[in-house]
């Protein structure tokens, strides 16, 4: 914590925040606690995991409020807000 | 409305999967050559399969209202006849939720994801040749699998919930009189899958856009419906009522992906759904694509071309990046379905049409039947059964 014009500043990367992760056909989803330093790629692939998804395919994670995929290689806590819902999005195509 | 509601269960654990499983695969470069690598399966491997047995434990005998994943899995090797020191595949063990056991086989082929990822490892090594052909069997083992690398338990902390399937309860038979069968067979075990009239054509007018530019790209998208329980036989089927395309895909010759935007738009569309009491059960049951290129690069069609009824040589087929996808897109649920779009030598059009079956996204038939006549049936007796909504936003 930063102490600024007697204005106390959490930082973005400490602390736990909630989460609601969901795979892209609905038909699962997870409530996450998760540290908010971890970063994006980890919790993709530690959500995949517990979503019994292929460990062989890369994942991505998208939040449901901007539609946007998340920054891989940046933490949770930088880029989505506590409560925040994402979908797990296999980088994968059709061919 | 009637009908029971399916439960829903808190679960901070599932029921857990059988590890170790007792099966690995062994890898060789050549058919009677040594091992050249070896793996213990591991459960996730088997995700897929486990998923399969609860269907046809307990939906496919119509116990819809139970979570499928409150059913214990089991799993056995399963050997050659005349070898009986040759394992050939496995079966998987299941109770429906009356007690009566059911038993599912499943051949080593379905294990294909892990001899590829196997298969990888050796090409990075320098062992296998990118493109090289290899040769794999499954095989029994006391070994446990690795276990993969994941951060710290104490970083993430998982909840959740499992529920029953959501589904319509309607009269099967009336349907299947009404529908045209499309490369069914009789004999076929699976649950019946009917496509509306309209959905159908829907998806191949889409999918063969792609076609009218130069060069020819994929386009796609996915089918959407919902589950049916027959009140009289018991028997769940399923209803395709919707071809949604694939927009802001990038579509290229040999290729489509959904983006972001993609994958937005059709969540935005079966959130409300499902927010709709008329469609609340609808889901995504699998995708279709087309196929615009001709089979061999282009080769010209064979010498029995002028008398052959058929042409053999097509590209409606499942590549390995369509299994990969459907395998991450559909991971669990073995009612997914695909529809591919192809060309045969002679330029023509022709399709296929896939289901889960034994594991592997297998050819399949399908029953086509008018919109209107499906509406007329269903809305004789409606009846929707859904799962409780839970705080998280709901299953599907």
């Amino acid at each position: 914590m930063v102490r600024k014009n007697e204005t106390i500043v959490e930082s973005a990367s400490e602390g736990t925040m909630h989460l609601v992760a969901g795979n892209v056909t609905g038909t699962q989803t997870l409530g996450v606690k998760v540290d908010r330093s971890v970063s994006v790629e980890s919790l993709a692939r530690s959500v995949a995991s517990r979503m019994a998804l292929p460990g062989n395919v890369e994942w991505a994670l998208r939040d449901e409020r901007s539609s946007a995929y998340l920054r891989d290689g940046e933490s949770i806590g930088t880029q989505l807000e506590p409560g925040a819902r994402v979908t797990l999005t296999p980088k994968t195509h059709l061919g | 409305m009637s009908g029971s509601n399916p439960t829903t269960a808190e679960t901070s654990l599932s029921v857990p999967l059988p590890e170790p499983t007792g099966l690995a695969i062994e890898l060789r470069l050549s058919a009677q050559g040594p091992v050249a690598a070896r793996e213990t399966v591991a459960a996730g491997d088997l995700g897929d399969a486990f998923a399969e047995a609860r269907w046809r434990t307990g939906a496919c005998r119509g116990f819809l209202d139970t979570p499928p994943e409150e059913l214990g899995v089991k799993v056995s090797p399963s050997f050659h006849s005349d070898d009986p020191k040759r394992c050939v595949g496995f079966r998987i063990h299941s109770q429906d939720p009356s007690g009566s056991p059911c038993s599912s086989p499943f051949d080593f082929d379905c294990l294909e994801p892990v001899a590829s990822r196997m298969a990888a490892r050796l090409i990075k090594d320098g062992t296998l040749q990118a493109g090289e052909s290899y040769f794999y069997s499954i095989t029994t083992t006391n070994d446990l699998p690795k276990t993969p690398d994941e951060p710290k338990a104490s970083q993430i902390q998982f909840s959740s919930r499992s529920s029953g399937l959501s589904h319509v309860i309607c009269e099967l038979a009336p349907l299947l009189e009404q529908a045209r069968s499309v490369d069914h067979r009789e004999n076929d075990p699976r649950h019946p899958v009917i496509y509306t009239k309209e959905a159908r054509q829907s998806a191949e007018r889409i999918a063969r856009k792609g076609g009218d530019v130069r060069p020819p790209v994929e386009k796609g998208g996915v089918l959407i419906g919902y589950f049916g329980l027959c009140p009289v036989s018991r028997r769940i089927f399923v209803v395709v009522t919707d071809a949604l395309e694939a927009t802001d895909a990038a579509e290229k010759e040999f290729s489509l992906s959904f983006s972001s935007r993609t994958w937005a738009r059709i969540q935005g569309i079966m959130n409300a759904r499902r927010e709709d009491p008329l469609t609340a059960a609808h889901r995504l049951l699998g995708q279709f694509h087309s196929h615009p290129f001709l089979p061999d690069n282009g080769a010209p069609p064979c010498e029995a071309c002028a008398t052959a009824k058929v042409c053999g040589r097509n590209t409606a087929f499942l590549s390995a990046a369509d299994h990969l996808w459907c395998r991450a897109v559909f991971a669990g649920q073995p009612w997914q379905i695909g529809h591919v779009f192809g060309l045969n030598a002679r330029g023509d059009d022709t399709e296929a049409f896939f289901g889960q079956f034994r594991g592997r996204l297998r050819p399949r038939g399908y029953h086509v039947i008018s919109g209107s006549a499906l509406s007329e049936i269903t809305m004789k007796s409606p009846s929707v059964s859904l799962p409780e909504s839970d705080s998280t936003g709901g299953p599907a």
